[in-house]
């Protein structure tokens, strides 16, 4: 049995990460344990395909490798055929760089320039929220060779898994801050939403609410208006799609 | 949390738009790069700033670089106003 090299000072840095205030000590943190770790480049992106809102944020990007190499690949379009997102919109097993394989000339390009900056070998983490509706990728890049390179990361496997989930929970937290700060939602907004997700009536919420029938349809078109909609369903849907209900 | 919006500017090129918003953090500056389609989707770059070399290379390989030009000076210009990045 292999013994597994262990790096005490990676749990204080995952402490540190999962308090960070904003997304210049959160991405210090990653490249200080990324680099611990044995690998020297990385990029996180974040999916939320089920938004449906005006100007949504379907792919966002946090660069921690060569600035060249993303804008190459946003210039590209590469997130729209990159293989690793395919994959990682239905599994979560996290895999190295030679195990997908690609099928385009397209793809073979991407991963030709992807070796070039920064991820000649790779580890590619998938990540899902509980509802499968927003998903995070971490992709790690050393520039050792394919075979050193995959073994030295995959030995770390346990650990890049679980900062790609912190990763996702981070932003999945910072998305639900701006956007309850954006409309203005409140608490009591949120109860009063969560009560109707669960099927209660105005009726029902103003009795557990301890408020009257007529209140309670004042939140109601409050919030209506604090999110532009007609219908509170819609308000629901909105809180749904969001996360704002966990 | 301590983010604060020090600069932000758009461009519409070719019926996309582009716009780039500056932060200061406690912990430094981060560029946000807001690519929004036609369709609406919206692409979101996050370049975390710890010297002026990362905003020259990721403003020299903007495929819009030559229309971002004004901007991306801009946002150099704070940085250097600020002299904490260097």
């Amino acid at each position: 049995m292999t013994r597994r090299q262990t790096h005490p000072e990676v749990s204080g840095l995952f402490e540190k990460l999962m308090a960070a205030e904003d997304d210049s000590e959160l991405a210090s943190c990653v490249k200080s344990i990324i680099t611990t770790l044995g690998a020297e480049s990385y990029v996180f992106v974040t999916l939320h395909p089920g938004d449906t809102s005006a100007s949504r944020a379907t792919h966002r990007f946090l660069i921690g490798c060569r600035p060249e190499w993303c804008q190459m690949y946003n210039a590209n379009k590469w997130y729209m055929t990159d293989p690793f997102l395919d994959y990682a919109r239905s599994n979560t097993a996290p895999v190295t760089g030679s195990q997908i394989v690609a099928t385009t000339q397209g793809q073979r390009e991407m991963l030709a320039a992807a070796s070039e900056n920064g991820f000649r070998s790779g580890f590619v983490v998938p990540v899902h929220t509980s509802d499968t509706e927003r998903i995070g990728v971490l992709y790690i890049g050393s520039n050792d060779s394919q075979a050193e390179g995959e073994s030295k990361l995959t030995a770390q496997r346990l650990y890049f898994r679980s900062l790609a989930m912190e990763l996702l929970d981070w932003f999945a937290r910072e998305a639900k801050r701006e956007l309850l700060a954006a409309h203005d939602i409140t608490d009591k907004d949120l109860q009063v939403v969560s009560y109707l997700k669960n099927g209660f009536t105005a009726e029902d919420i103003a009795r557990e609410m301890d408020v009257s029938v007529q209140t309670i349809y004042g939140n109601y078109k409050k919030l209506k208006d604090k999110l532009g909609v007609t219908h509170i369903s819609e308000a629901v849907k909105f809180a749904e799609v969001h996360d704002l209900l966990v | 949390m301590t983010k604060n919006l020090i600069f932000e500017r758009g461009l519409s090129i070719g019926g996309e738009s582009v716009i780039l918003s500056l932060f200061k953090t406690t912990h430094g500056f981060s560029l946000q790069r807001r690519l929004v389609e036609r369709d609406q989707s919206m692409f979101v770059q996050v370049l975390p700033i710890t010297a002026m070399d990362d905003l020259h290379r990721f403003a020299t390989a903007d495929p819009y670089s030559e229309e971002l030009a004004p901007l991306y000076y801009e946002v150099r210009r704070q940085l250097l106003e600020d002299g904490t990045v260097e």
